[in-house]
């Protein structure tokens, strides 16, 4: 092999594209007991897949975590999938879903930013909110800036809901393209693993991809 | 001032093609004639059905474009036209297989050199560097991107005029065309990409050490195939070098 070949160094400084997701989770008095176990049992699942050194997802997805309930707080910010250690949540109080929604849009704007000024690329972030009850503060401005941020494609944003939630109002949030799904009895596991999967697809997409997704039909069903 | 101009070039089929058991949908070409020169490399979408062929046509096409309407007088102009060409002969095989253009998708770069003055006409992602002495290098045009990663624009794009790049630049002695596969590799990635010293220095050194051809093109297949540039990218990778042979008369 000739010695200048041997001496080409490739640029390590270019970091992997990101691909940003961040969990609306509720956390609200309702989810006390199953619920909140479920959705802690899943975090962990997610957190396990993610990190599967056969994928690209360890590097690429960066996960931030806001729970709505008393309070919409910001549990986890964003970190490296490969870095993410779940820890329970807890419960408490009523319904903030606004103010999570207004608060995990403003997080994907400000990651974006800093992904500009840091050179790296990214894919089109990921919001994921799940719920099992309804807002109980100011939701109307949220969803207005959730139609718009998908209608500019700045976002995807992905609403769930358990039996109890209230669709109706849930459907007015989540996008017209994108309407909520209910989530089967039982079936959080595989929701999780399927937004796994997901994150899989989109983070290691190429150029001009069109990444089709897995149907959530295994563990979603569309509220009638 | 007139130099003849030599080139080397390979294209790697990369690791995720290799699991799926699919062609490389990478394609280049390059031609010289005196102090004249035509490198072209094309990457084929992922996503359609017939991307090699896009990208085969894409470059073969610029080629004998460049071939037959060479104007040295215009050069920046001709590398626009092998652009065009290019996009009008994908269009006319989809037609001909009755299938949609977005079928043979595929991004373009064409390169024309004549003495030290070089042309590029570009859509797409991929890139091509120049070298205006042996240890200084410039970017001769850069890859373009959507705001998403996944997002690319290609010849057989309903926007592929808006991202069609022409430059022109003189006093260029060594040129490195390159699909998306090499970029992260080889640029420093930012607002403004520029290239990175450490890989295009040697670069141009192997091929101004080239005795043999059809040798170094093997060691340069060889390198692109090698773990640091597969653990680099899953991507096909294709890199084209060319060198003048004229020693810059350096500013007094």
């Amino acid at each position: 092999m000739s010695s200048a070949l041997d001496r080409v160094k490739i640029n390590e400084g270019n970091r992997e594209p990101r691909q940003a997701l961040v969990l609306l989770l509720d956390s609200s008095d309702s989810m006390a007991g199953t619920s909140i176990n479920e959705v802690n049992d899943g975090v962990r699942t997610l957190q396990t897949l993610l990190r599967d050194p056969e994928e690209a997802t360890a590097k690429r997805v960066e996960l931030a975590i806001v729970t709505f309930g008393g309070t919409a707080r910001l549990v986890q910010d964003f970190v490296e999938a490969s870095r993410f250690e779940a820890t329970p949540l807890s419960v408490q109080g009523l319904t903030p879903m606004g103010e999570a929604i207004r608060l995990g849009l403003d997080m994907v704007e400000e990651r974006k930013q800093l992904y500009r000024s840091n050179g790296l690329e990214y894919f089109r972030p990921w919001i994921f909110l799940i719920t099992d009850g309804k807002p109980t503060d100011e939701w109307k401005r949220a969803a207005e800036r959730v139609h718009r941020a998908e209608a500019e494609k700045r976002v995807a944003f992905y609403a769930v809901g358990t039996e109890d939630a209230d669709f109706h109002i849930l459907g007015q949030i989540a996008p017209p393209d994108r309407q909520p799904l209910r989530l089967k009895d039982g079936k959080w596991r595989e929701m999780f693993q399927w937004l796994s999967r997901s994150m899989q697809i989109v983070s290691r997409s190429k150029p001009g991809d069109q990444a089709p997704l897995e149907t959530p039909t295994g563990w979603g069903t569309t509220p009638g | 001032m007139t130099g003849t101009w030599c080139h080397v070039g390979a294209s790697a089929r990369g690791p995720s093609h290799e699991r799926d058991g699919t062609a490389c949908e990478d394609a280049w070409t390059a031609w010289c004639d005196g102090a004249r020169l035509l490198l072209a490399v094309a990457d084929g979408a992922g996503s359609s059905s017939l991307a090699e062929v896009g990208a085969r046509i894409a470059v073969s096409t610029a080629a004998e474009h460049a071939r037959t309407c060479w104007s040295s007088a215009e050069l920046a102009a001709v590398a626009r036209a092998c652009v065009v060409a290019a996009r009008t002969a994908i269009v006319a095989e989809a037609s001909r297989r009755e299938t949609s253009a977005r079928e043979l998708a595929s991004t373009l770069i064409v390169v024309l050199a004549e003495g030290a003055r070089v042309a590029v006409a570009q859509v797409g992602d991929g890139g091509v560097v120049g070298a205006v002495s042996e240890t200084e290098f410039v970017m001769l045009s850069a890859p373009s991107r959507g705001e998403y990663a996944n997002e690319a624009t290609f010849v057989t794009s309903e926007s592929w005029q808006s991202d069609l790049r022409v430059h022109q630049r003189d006093g260029i002695l060594g040129i490195c065309a390159f699909s998306d596969g090499c970029q992260r590799a080889c640029l420093v990635a930012g607002a403004q990409p520029r290239p990175f010293d450490s890989f295009f220095e040697p670069i141009f050194e192997f091929i101004r050490e080239i005795s043999d051809v059809e040798a170094a093109q093997g060691e340069l297949a060889a390198m692109l195939h090698n773990p640091q540039f597969r653990d680099h990218s899953d991507d096909d990778k294709t890199l084209v070098i060319a060198w003048s042979g004229v020693t810059a008369a350096r500013p007094s």
